[in-house]
């Protein structure tokens, strides 16, 4: 059962950094198993491809990217920025306008199935939420690392003092199961309790002050809803809550 | 004090990684922005120029069918890709693709790292393409 719990923990941290090997697309290839234009390295350092790209025949190289380039003749802007200031032009900047024509003759119809739109909302700040439960789930594992540690001596006559259980209590679990005393040999572990014992608690502590403000207070996230939607005031009770897999929110709309 | 299961312990450390394993794909709903003017091909010049203006650049396009590619920049292997189509009844869709986009319906599993990445796009796509009346 502990192998694999242990397992587990570890799926849990590599299954997010584990991607399948697959082709690139638009001609990239595969540099330090991430996919870069030809002629690029991947930097680690600041999770991007780098360097100047060589780029495929149909493509206009752009800073460090590649874009697609629909007419020989346009130009490219040079940077980024460039482009951000032209508004409306900039496609006609890119080369796009021109050469594609007014027809929507051969564009698909969407019909009913109309998508979700982006929107700004208001809510818990998740992460540090997280980040608050995450330290609180130190504290916690320390209070059992005391607990397993005092197990581990057998210090009530070579034999345990049964004061493990009292590790499963949240906050004082690992000092209690340190410094509690069962058994005839009423034997203290004050050196388990005290010196794991302790930064246990003030971890959980820490933690749970740190859930508290996360869950009291509220920062302003990407959410979606409906295209569609009807004006006015309603309160719904909606399943999922924003960058989560599952949770129930809270929908207030004006 | 009375004995606990043997596997009590385990259970209990397992259900806490559970409660740890916060990192993985959300799903999110497709994406979009409209309807404009149905028939109106400038929808697609303009969603060009919004998500070059989002730092977005297309790295396939197809104004024939309404369709251009661009790269999600926050994917670390760098795979994931966004498909934006437009449509003739005025409508813009965007939708993820690659190897780790997994589609739930009219839904999409994404990694949590792309989830802010697209709707900042369609944000940004909102903010360029502009309705025109006919």
């Amino acid at each position: 059962m502990r192998a694999f719990a242990f397992a587990f923990a570890f799926a849990c941290a590599l299954a997010p950094s584990i991607g399948r090997a697959q082709e690139c697309e638009e001609g990239r290839e595969r540099i330090d198993s991430r996919c870069c234009w030809p002629g690029q390295t991947f930097s680690a350092e600041h999770l991007r491809c780098e360097g100047e790209p060589r780029c495929p025949p149909e493509l206009a190289e752009h800073g460090e990217t590649c874009v697609a380039r629909v007419s020989s003749t346009a130009p490219v802007p040079s940077a980024p920025t460039t482009v951000a200031t032209l508004g409306l032009s900039a496609a006609a900047d890119l080369g796009v306008p021109e050469a594609y024509g007014p027809s929507t003759r051969d564009w698909p119809t969407l019909g009913e199935d109309h998508p979700s739109r982006a929107a700004r909302v208001r809510g818990k700040d998740l992460g540090l939420i997280e980040f608050a439960l995450s330290i609180f789930d130190v504290g916690f594992l320390f209070g059992w690392l005391t607990a397993g540690l005092d197990e581990a001596s057998r210090p009530c006559a070579g034999a345990s003092c049964g004061s493990w259980p009292l590790a499963f209590i949240p906050v004082a679990g690992g000092l209690a199961s340190g410094l509690a005393q069962f058994g005839s040999a009423r034997f203290r572990n004050v050196a388990y309790g005290v010196i794991i014992g302790i930064p246990s608690v003030i971890l959980q502590v820490v933690g749970l002050i740190a859930a508290i403000v996360a869950f009291s207070g509220s920062t302003d996230d990407l959410g979606f809803r409906p295209i569609g939607d009807p004006h006015g005031v309603s309160l719904s009770f909606v399943l999922g809550a924003p960058n989560a897999d599952a949770g129930l929110s809270v929908d207030l709309r004006f | 004090m009375p004995q606990m299961p043997r596997c009590l312990p385990a259970l209990l450390f397992v259900s806490s990684l559970l409660a740890g394993c916060g990192g993985g794909p959300v799903l999110v709903p497709r994406l979009g922005l409209g309807p404009f003017r149905p028939g109106d091909s400038g929808i697609y010049d303009q969603a060009v120029s919004a998500a070059a203006a989002a730092g977005h650049f297309p790295t396939q396009t197809d104004p024939a069918r309404g369709r251009f590619v661009l790269l999600a920049t926050s994917d670390p292997m760098r795979e994931i890709r966004f498909v934006v189509q437009c449509y003739a009844d005025g409508w813009i869709t965007v939708s993820p693709d690659g190897p780790r986009i997994e589609a739930v319906g009219s839904s999409f599993r994404v990694p949590r790292e792309v989830r802010a990445e697209y709707a900042q796009l369609v944000l940004g796509l909102e903010r360029g393409v502009v309705v025109v009346d006919p």
